[in-house]
């Protein structure tokens, strides 16, 4: 019993963390059409950007939270004029080689300027809990909670805000979107840098509960990838749940065999889905 | 009021419009005929915006070629495009929303109730999914959305087209109405007999070209029209 409930605490920290991340990705590929390759460099600047703040000035790094939002949303929107809003529209390919390029650029810089050493801290949240035998770290429970409350914030802004109506209205279909008055240039960077603002948020609690490394978003981000495919490209709430899914599924099989196999298990299962439905669990199949 | 010249689309090498210069007066309603593939579609996206065209768009005297999309419609172009597209899942209210993005909040109640009025179809069915409505019904809400962008100028590309005769009817009676209330229409229709009967004007389109223009009333007259699409 107990072992269950640890499992489940385990699973639904990670599926949360994969959640917000692959939240960003669905949101970009949704209103942009562009898969992000980059959108884990943005999760490693805010892990980064956590811990320089926790050890360098002191910081609780719960500060690093707003923080790393902003500092992912304004480099997000950089990144987006600068490089991407030149891109929009060419073929698919070179799209994606652009934002491959972005992610190399991001891992290069976090190495030159960071090196390779694993960084973490002790500050924070501390302490376990324990519920019915299980321990349940405070700082499990932090992440949890911060990764619920900022995809219910996502989810309500797409689905009850008029920012989110402008969302969903381009996502679903480009030109009436622009000719029924939306700014499709600024809704594109608006997403944009909500999502990125998003991923350094994420950053900043992976930082909590890990180890900060140059490639500690990248790897978040390649299962990030296999949820939002499981979930159907572009659908929010199936990457949300196709998150917590494979959340639960890697804890078990991590617990159960081995934690390398873990993420054999989300391709796996990434193959299974593309072969049986192919748009996913929640995604339309094309008309 | 609309004043179009010289506009030329082109998609690489090939040329859908070869510089055409038209125009509809405030109130008008202007029809364009011509056979599938003369460029009408590509016409009417160069006036919204929606592809990059050479020549001269020009509103109320101001020259909109350069302008995105969103800011033609600020200045009063609404648009129904050909086919039906519809944000297919959101409500129908929702859909309607969309139209009114750049209204202030206090107008969007009333814009709604007019739309509801218009077309009592789309009230009954304001919480389903668009993707759910009859093929009709998705016209009039493409209709009913442009009407909420609270157009001066609409642009209507084959809003007849896979429609029932009644609802054909039902659709231009509503277009009837919203010209007698003063909106200026160019409408692109292959139901050549139907749209002639109700607008002023009308141009025909060939290959990219204009190849006749003249009221309404006379090229319903005219032989060459007669046997080339009323047949």
């Amino acid at each position: 019993m107990s072992l269950a409930l640890q499992l489940l605490v385990n699973g639904l920290v990670s599926g949360g963390l994969l959640g917000v991340a692959a939240l960003g990705v669905a949101l970009i590929f949704g209103v942009m059409r562009v898969v992000n390759f980059a959108h884990g460099e943005f999760i490693t600047l805010g892990a980064y950007a956590t811990w320089l703040l926790v050890s360098q000035l002191h910081l609780s790094p719960l500060v690093g939270l707003p923080v790393a939002f902003v500092l992912g949303a304004l480099v997000g929107v950089v990144v987006q004029a600068v490089v991407l809003a030149r891109v929009t529209g060419r073929p698919e390919l070179d799209v994606l080689m652009v934002t491959y390029a972005l992610s190399v650029l991001g891992l290069g810089l976090f190495a030159q300027g960071f090196g390779g050493d694993f960084r973490s801290y002790s500050q924070g949240p501390h302490g376990n809990l324990d519920v019915a035998g299980a321990i349940i770290g405070w700082r499990s429970l932090t992440v949890l909670l911060a990764c619920v409350a900022m995809s219910g914030a996502t989810v309500l802004v797409i689905q009850r805000t008029r920012l989110g109506l402008g969302l969903r209205a381009l996502a679903q279909n480009r030109d009436s979107a622009a000719t029924c008055g939306i700014n499709v240039v600024a809704a594109e960077r608006i997403a944009f840098a909500l999502a990125s603002g998003l991923a350094a948020a994420a950053g900043c609690l992976v930082s909590m509960i890990g180890t900060t490394t140059p490639n500690v978003g990248h790897d978040l981000v390649l299962d990030a990838f296999v949820v939002v495919i499981l979930g159907g490209m572009g659908s929010i709430s199936g990457a949300l749940v196709g998150a917590l899914a494979l959340g639960l599924v890697q804890s078990v099989v991590s617990y159960a065999l081995d934690d390398s196999w873990s993420r054999m298990v989300a391709y796996l299962l990434l193959y299974c889905i593309i072969l049986l439905r192919p748009q996913g669990l929640f995604g339309r199949a094309a008309a | 009021m609309l004043e179009l010249q010289g506009v030329e689309v082109r998609y690489g090498q090939a040329i859908a419009v070869a510089g055409i210069g038209l125009h509809v007066s405030p109130g008008a309603w202007v029809a364009l005929i011509g056979p599938n593939g003369a460029g009408k579609t590509s016409l009417l996206r160069a006036a919204v915006g929606l592809v990059h065209h050479r020549g001269q768009v020009r509103l109320d005297g101001e020259d909109l070629s350069s302008l995105p999309p969103w800011e033609r419609q600020r200045r009063g172009i609404g648009y129904v495009p050909e086919g039906r597209q519809v944000f297919p899942q959101m409500t129908v209210e929702e859909n309607l929303r969309v139209g009114a993005y750049t209204r202030r909040l206090a107008e969007v109640a009333d814009a709604l109730d007019m739309v509801f009025v218009l077309f009592p179809r789309l009230k009954e069915r304001r919480t389903q999914a668009a993707s759910t409505l009859s093929g009709g019904e998705q016209q009039m809400l493409a209709l009913g959305r442009a009407l909420m962008t609270r157009p001066r100028l609409l642009l209507v590309d084959e809003i007849s087209w896979g429609l029932m005769p009644i609802l054909v009817e039902q659709v231009f009676a509503r277009l009837a109405e919203l010209h007698r209330d003063g909106l200026a229409i160019l409408q692109i229709e292959q139901n050549a007999r139907e749209v002639l009967r109700h607008a002023d004007h009308a141009y025909v389109m060939s290959a990219g070209e204009l190849v006749l223009d003249g009221p309404a009333r006379e090229l319903a007259a005219d032989p060459r029209v007669i046997e080339s699409y009323m047949g």
